[in-house]
């Protein structure tokens, strides 16, 4: 059954809040929240190598289903493609991949019809992988995490 | 305040704010992270981190005693999941 989306807006105002003082630290860019479309978008910039990243969040169903995590590139606004992604290297070096998407459970674009035919929307809460990727403040500290780190950084994917 | 070989910190979470919380000055990153999981109940198997809030662009290194990092009594560090990765 679909989310009343004013619940979902609802839902994503108070965990933008919670992401208030991160935001602040990083320099992290949250746009208003477009109610119609059901997206907002984040800028953030990696403290290595100067790039910045557009993290574009839908959160139709949410949270029912996980936000569907989109890269806008930069320079040409295109959406999805590998240079607007950064990528992995180290230890986790799976969570930006190639596809390209975040590969995770908390990220939408995984699920079918993407790579991992193995997990189901419904109950996305509760996928054993998840950790504690369950809001949306969690999920930015992550990415920005990833992209400042040297040890899990490698720049902006390319094509 | 503990004894001058102790810490006393915050570690800030997205599960909630560790308070006073007291560690010798020689504990290494590491054993912080796994005493956070631990104290919050993050996965076991989770890939994390922390960082001086007052120096949130550079990740602590998990071998490096708190000392090494100048951390006073008082100060916090950011914990962050960095969620696992999964792999196809």
């Amino acid at each position: 059954m679909a989310v009343d989306p004013r619940i979902s807006v609802t839902i994503v105002r108070k965990e933008l809040e919670d992401c208030q003082k991160d935001a602040i630290r990083n320099h992290w860019e949250i746009s208003s929240i477009d109610e119609q479309n059901q997206i907002f978008v984040v800028k953030m910039k990696s403290p290595i190598d100067s790039q910045e990243y557009i993290v574009a969040m839908k959160f139709d169903n949410y949270k029912q289903w996980p936000l569907f995590i989109e890269f806008i590139d930069p320079a040409t606004s295109e959406r999805g493609t590998k240079n607007s992604y950064p990528s992995s290297k180290g230890k986790s070096g799976g969570f930006f991949h190639g596809f390209p998407m975040i590969c995770h459970p908390c990220s939408r674009k995984a699920y079918p019809p993407g790579p991992h035919n193995d997990w189901t929307l419904t109950g996305w809460q509760q996928n054993p992988q998840v950790g504690s990727l369950t809001n949306i403040r969690a999920i930015l500290l992550a990415i920005y995490s990833r992209i400042s780190n040297e040890d899990e950084y490698g720049g902006r994917m390319r094509a | 305040m503990g004894k001058d070989e102790d810490l006393t910190i915050n570690i800030e979470t997205t599960r909630g704010k560790w308070e006073k919380t007291t560690f010798s000055k020689t504990t290494k990153i590491q054993e912080v992270i796994q005493a956070t999981i631990q104290h919050f109940g993050f996965a076991t198997n989770g890939n994390y981190e922390l960082r001086l809030e007052s120096d949130p662009n550079n990740a602590l290194k998990p071998e490096r005693p708190l000392v090494s990092y100048g951390i006073k009594d008082g100060d916090t560090l950011i914990f962050t999941d960095l969620g696992v990765a999964v792999w196809l």
